[in-house]
C-alpha cells in the first residue's frame, strides 16, 4: 500500500524542490548567500597567490650562547606553497571559515528560513492547502535546503581546495591529486561539507519549526561549536562539530587550551550524522503535521 | 463571556445530526477555537450541503475561522469537523476535493500567475502538462489568462485575489471555500466573479462564502450562515430564517396620507410594538411600523383602510432582506452593507 | 439647489511640537520593547558587570570592607581603577549592547517596512528622517542604559571615593567613557536598522546582524594569521570599538608586536605592526555612511507586494 504513494510523493518533493530553489537559489536576497560562499575562496586565492613580505627578527648570540644583538631580516611569506605546512594551513583556514563560518552561518538563513520566511511573507497556507501530507512537504522543503547549501558551499570548497593546489603549482598539484593523498583529501573535504550542511540544515530547520525566535537557539549553537574545544570529551560528542571534524585526514589544529578528545571513526560519524539528521526530521514532522497557521507577530 | 442565545435553525433538520450524509456535507458538531484566551468560534453545531453557503458577520464574528477550521488551517480546540466524510487532519486527502481561497493577500516571492498556479498544481501531484493544461483553464476561468505570464507583484489587488481564485479551483475539487473572495474586486469583476459562483454551484459544486456585504450574500446564496462573536446566531434561507423568528418584529413600510392617524389606529389596536414616523426622500410621509404579527397586521391594515378616511399608497415590508435579519439577530452591530 | 451646511470643523487644538514629534515613536517603540522578557532579561544582565565593578570600587576605599574580607591590601588583592578597568567596562558592555541591539532592532524597523506600514507614519507630518530618528532614539536609551550612564556613574564613584582631584586627574577616562559609548551606540543602531530595513526579515535580519558581527571578524583573524598582519582587526567589530575607544582613552598606540609564524618548515618570530588608529575610525566612518545610504535608500513609503 505504501508503495504506491512513492511515484506521488517523488512528484510532489520534486515540485516542491522547484519551488523552493528557485527561490533560495535565484532569488536577489540569495545575493547573501552567494558572497559568503565566494568569501573563502577570495581568501584562499589570495593567500595563494599574494607573498606578503615579512620582517623576521631572530636574535644574535655569540659563541658562548649569551645574546649579542637582534637580526632583522626581510622575508617573503607563502604558507600554501610550503608542502610542509600547507595542508595544517589549510585545514585550519577549512576549519575557521567553511565549516564554522559559510557553512554554519550558511545553513542558519537558508534552513530557519524554509518555513519561517514563508510565515513571514504569509505563504506558507498555500503548501498546507494543497493535497500534500505535510511530511512530505519536510522531506521537500528540506531537499531543496540541502540542493541550494550544497551547490553554493561545495562550490566554496572546491574553490578553496583549487586555489590550495594552485598554490602549489600545476605539476606539484597532479602529482598529489592523483599519486599522493589529494585526491582523498579534496573528497574528505566536500564529505565535510555535505555531512555539515546535511547535519546543520536538519537541526536549524528543525529549530525553525519549533522556536518562534530561533536565532536565540542558533546563538546558544553557534557558542556550543564555537567553544567545542574547550569541552571535556563526553560533552564533545554533544555537537556536530566534533563529527565533522573527526573526519578530516589532517587534525584540525584546535589551540593551546584545548581539551584534546580522541575522533570518532568515519563509521560512527558518518552514520551518526545521518541518523541524527533522521530523527531531527522526523521532529519536524511530527512537529509541522499539528501546525496551525498563525501569521500574527510574524515579519 | 457574553452568553449568547443558541443558534436557530431555519431548517432544524439540517443541523449537525448524525443521520446527515456526511459524505456530501461538511459538519462541525460542537466545535470551539479559542486562540489563546480569544475566543474564536465557540460551540459550533453545523451542517453544510451542497449549493452555495455564505458565512456571514461583521469583523472578528468568526467566519474566517470557520474556514480555517474546515480546512485544517488551524485545528479545534474542542468538537469534531468533518468536512466531505474526512478529517481535516488529512490533507493529502481532503484537498483532493477542497479548494481553498483564503484572505490573505500574498504570495510566494517573484511568482507570475501562471507559475503560481502550476507550481502548486504541481505540489498536488499533477504532472507537469496536466498542471499546465489546468492552470490555464482556471486562469482563463477567472479571467487572468490574458495576463498570466506577468508577476503576480505587479498585479492590482482585484486582479491578485483572482489569481488565488483560479488556485483554489485549479485542481477541480467538489468543495469550494472561499474567504471574502470579492474583497478588492470593482464592480464589474465582482459580478463576474458572482456569476462564475453561480456557474460553479450549477455544475454540482459546493460553495462556501464568507462575506460581511450583506447584500452580496444575498444575491448569490442559497443558505446563510450568520454568525457574531464566535457564534452562529442562525442559518438557513434568508426568508427562512426570517421565519423562524417569530419573537422578532419584523418591519413593515406604509406609504400613506395621514402616517400619524394611521399610527393611532394601529396601537389603538395592538398590532405593532413601535411605529415611526418618516418623511421619504420625494417628500412623501410614511410610516415605518414593527410588528411582532406581520400577517395579522395585513389582515387588520385592510380593515382600518376600509374604514375610509386614510389613503393607502403602498405598504412593503421593510426588512426581508439579509441586513434586516443581520440587524436583528445581532443587534446593530453589524458590518457595511 | 439644495444647501450643504459646513459643520466640519478640523481639529484646531495644541499639537506636539515639531521638534520633538519623533519622541512619539520612540515612546511607543519603548513600549513594544520593554514587553519582551528577553530584552528586560538582557538588561538586567547588562547591570551585572557595572555592579560587580562598582562594588569593587567601594571595597577599594573602605577599609571596614576589606578588613571584613581579611584582605589587608588593595593594591595586591584588588585590580586598580584605571584607564584598563574602565576600557574593559566599555568592552563587556559594548558586546551586552550588541545583544540587546540583535534583539531590539531589527523588529523596529523591519516590521513596519514588512507590513507596509511605513506609509501610515509618513502620512503624518513626520519626515524620513524623524522616522529613523525616532526609532532609534528608543534603542539609543537602552543602550545608554548598558554603555556609558553605568561608566559615567562608576567614574562618578570612583572620583567621588579616590578624592584628592582623580576625577579632574581622569577626564580623558569620562571622555573615553562617553564618547566611545556613544561611537558604538550609534555603529550598532545605524548597522542594525540599515540591515533590517534592506532584509524586512526580523529572523532574517537578526541573522545577518549576526552573520556581520561574527563572519567577517572569523575572517580578520585568517587574514591576520596566515598574512602575519594585524590589518585584519579592520574586519573585526569589536577591534575596532577596541581600537578607537583605546585612543580615545589615550591608551592606544600602534606599537610593533612579534607573532609565531610557520615559514619554510619552521616557526619564525615576526614583527607585525598594530593598525594605526585612523584606519579604525576610516573604517567605522565608511560604515556608517554605507548604513546611513542603505537607510535613506530603503526607509521610503511605498507599498511592497508580497509576491
Amino acid at each position: 500500500m505504501m508503495a504506491n504513494h512513492w511515484p506521488l510523493w517523488r512528484r510532489q518533493i520534486a515540485a516542491i524542490v522547484r519551488l523552493e530553489v528557485r527561490k533560495s537559489l535565484f532569488h536577489r536576497r540569495a545575493l547573501i548567500l552567494y558572497l559568503l560562499a565566494l568569501a573563502p575562496v577570495l581568501l584562499v586565492a589570495l593567500l595563494a597567490n599574494i607573498h606578503p613580505t615579512l620582517v623576521r627578527t631572530s636574535a644574535v648570540l655569540d659563541a658562548t650562547g649569551h645574546y649579542v644583538r637582534e637580526r632583522t631580516v626581510v622575508q617573503r611569506h607563502g604558507p600554501l606553497q610550503d608542502p610542509a605546512v600547507a595542508p595544517l594551513v589549510f585545514a585550519d583556514l577549512y576549519n575557521a571559515m567553511i565549516l564554522r563560518s559559510v557553512v554554519f552561518f550558511g545553513c542558519v538563513w537558508i534552513f530557519m528560513n524554509l518555513f519561517r520566511a514563508e510565515l513571514v511573507d504569509r505563504s506558507l497556507h498555500f503548501y498546507f492547502l494543497a493535497a500534500v501530507r505535510r511530511e512530505v512537504l519536510v522531506a521537500g522543503k528540506f531537499i531543496a535546503g540541502l540542493v541550494t547549501a550544497l551547490t553554493l558551499f561545495s562550490m566554496s570548497t572546491a574553490g578553496a581546495l583549487f586555489f590550495y593546489y594552485q598554490a602549489r603549482g600545476y605539476d606539484a598539484a597532479m602529482r598529489d591529486i592523483w599519486d599522493g593523498h589529494g585526491m582523498a583529501q579534496v573528497f574528505t573535504y566536500l564529505g565535510m561539507t555535505w555531512l555539515g550542511c546535511l547535519g546543520y540544515g536538519a537541526l536549524f530547520l528543525t529549530m525553525g519549526l519549533f522556536f518562534r525566535n530561533p536565532i536565540v537557539p542558533a546563538l546558544v549553537v553557534y557558542g556550543w561549536e564555537w567553544l567545542n574545544f574547550l569541552l571535556p570529551p563526553v560533552l564533545k560528542k554533544i555537537s556536530i562539530i566534533h563529527y565533522l571534524t573527526s573526519l578530516s585526514r589532517v587534525p584540525l589544529p584546535e589551540g593551546g587550551a584545548a581539551i584534546v578528545a580522541v575522533p570518532t571513526p568515519a563509521y560512527i560519524s558518518i552514520p551518526g550524522l545521518v541518523v541524527m539528521t533522521g530523527v531531527l526530521l522526523y521532529l519536524a514532522s511530527r512537529r509541522i503535521r499539528s501546525m496551525e497557521i498563525n501569521y500574527g507577530g510574524e515579519a | 463571556m457574553t452568553q449568547h442565545a443558541p443558534p436557530m435553525s431555519a431548517s432544524p433538520a439540517d443541523a449537525a445530526s448524525p443521520s446527515a450524509d456526511s459524505a456530501r456535507t461538511v459538519v462541525f458538531s460542537n466545535v470551539s477555537k479559542f486562540y489563546g484566551e480569544v475566543l474564536g468560534v465557540n460551540g459550533v453545531n453545523l451542517t453544510v450541503g451542497p449549493g452555495i453557503t455564505s458565512l456571514v458577520g461583521p469583523n472578528g464574528s468568526g467566519k474566517t475561522t470557520l474556514m480555517n477550521l474546515m480546512t485544517g488551517l488551524v485545528r479545534p480546540s474542542r468538537g469534531r469537523i468533518s468536512v466531505l466524510g474526512m478529517t481535516t487532519d488529512e490533507p493529502e486527502q481532503l484537498f483532493r476535493q477542497v479548494g481553498y481561497c483564503a484572505q490573505f493577500d500574498s504570495f510566494p516571492r517573484g511568482v507570475t500567475a501562471r507559475g503560481f498556479v502550476t507550481g502548486f498544481l504541481e505540489v498536488h501531484g499533477f504532472r507537469r502538462e496536466e498542471a499546465d493544461r489546468l492552470a490555464g483553464a482556471a486562469l482563463e476561468r477567472v479571467g487572468m489568462l490574458a495576463v498570466a505570464d506577468r508577476k503576480v507583484a505587479s498585479f492590482s489587488k482585484g486582479m491578485r485575489q483572482r489569481v488565488r481564485l483560479a488556485q483554489a479551483i485549479a485542481h477541480q475539487p467538489t468543495l469550494l471555500v472561499f474567504d471574502e473572495p470579492l474583497n478588492g474586486l470593482d464592480p464589474m469583476a465582482r459580478a463576474e466573479s458572482i456569476a462564475l459562483f453561480r456557474a460553479l454551484a450549477a455544475e454540482g459544486l459546493f460553495l462556501i462564502i464568507s462575506s460581511h456585504i450583506l447584500h452580496e450574500a444575498d444575491m448569490m446564496s442559497d443558505r446563510v450562515v450568520l454568525l457574531n462573536q464566535g457564534y452562529v446566531v442562525a442559518e438557513g434561507s434568508v426568508q427562512g430564517v426570517r421565519a423562524a423568528m417569530d419573537d422578532q418584529p419584523m418591519q413593515i413600510l406604509v406609504r400613506c396620507d395621514r402616517p400619524a392617524a394611521l399610527a393611532a389606529r394601529i396601537f389603538a389596536q395592538e398590532l405593532a410594538v413601535e411605529a415611526r414616523l418618516l418623511t421619504l426622500p420625494n417628500g412623501d410621509p410614511a410610516l415605518l411600523v414593527r410588528a411582532r404579527d406581520a400577517d395579522r397586521f395585513y389582515l387588520r391594515l385592510n380593515s382600518i383602510v376600509a374604514e375610509g378616511d386614510i389613503a393607502l399608497y403602498a405598504v412593503a415590508p421593510a426588512d426581508d432582506d439579509l441586513q434586516a435579519v443581520y440587524q436583528y439577530l445581532i443587534g446593530g452591530q453589524g458590518g457595511t452593507a | 439647489m439644495g444647501l450643504n451646511e459646513r459643520r466640519y470643523v478640523p481639529y484646531a487644538g495644541p499639537t506636539t511640537a515639531t521638534w520633538s514629534r519623533f519622541l512619539v515613536l520612540s515612546r511607543y517603540a519603548l513600549r513594544d520593547v520593554l514587553r519582551e522578557r528577553l530584552v528586560v532579561l538582557l538588561l538586567v544582565v547588562s547591570g551585572i558587570y557595572p555592579l560587580g565593578a562598582a562594588l569593587l570600587i567601594y571595597a577599594r576605599y573602605n577599609l571596614g570592607f576589606l578588613a571584613l574580607l581579611n584582605i589587608q591590601s588593595a593594591d595586591r588583592f584588588l585590580p586598580p581603577i584605571g584607564v584598563s578597568f574602565f576600557e574593559v567596562l566599555l568592552v563587556v558592555q559594548g558586546v551586552l549592547a550588541f545583544f540587546l541591539t540583535l534583539f531590539i532592532a531589527p523588529p523596529m524597523i523591519a516590521r513596519d517596512l514588512a507590513n507596509n506600514g511605513l506609509a501610515l507614519y509618513l502620512c503624518r507630518p513626520l519626515s524620513r528622517f524623524e522616522y529613523v530618528i525616532g526609532k532609534m532614539t528608543a534603542l539609543l536609551w537602552l543602550l545608554t542604559c548598558t554603555t556609558w550612564l553605568p561608566g559615567l556613574l562608576l567614574w562618578s564613584l570612583q572620583a567621588g571615593m579616590a578624592g584628592g582631584g582623580w576625577g579632574a586627574d581622569h577626564l580623558r577616562i569620562l571622555l573615553g567613557i562617553v564618547v566611545g559609548s556613544w561611537l558604538w551606540m550609534m555603529v550598532l543602531a545605524l548597522l542594525a536598522f540599515a540591515i533590517s530595513a534592506w532584509v524586512r526579515w526580523k529572523l532574517a535580519a537578526k541573522a545577518a546582524l549576526l552573520g556581520v558581527f561574527f563572519i567577517p571578524s572569523i575572517f580578520g583573524n585568517v587574514i591576520d594569521a596566515r598574512f602575519a598582519t594585524h590589518w585584519g582587526r579592520l574586519l573585526n567589530l569589536l577591534e575596532l570599538m577596541r581600537v578607537t575607544c583605546g585612543g580615545l582613552f589615550g591608551n592606544y598606540t600602534a606599537g610593533e608586536s612579534v607573532v609565531a609564524v610557520y615559514s619554510n618548515g619552521q616557526a619564525i618570530d615576526v614583527v607585525v605592526r598594530d593598525i594605526p588608529q585612523w584606519s579604525a575610525w576610516a573604517v567605522l566612518a565608511v560604515l556608517c555612511a554605507t548604513c546611513v545610504l542603505m537607510l535613506s535608500r530603503k526607509v521610503r513609503a511605498y507599498e511592497a507586494v508580497r509576491g
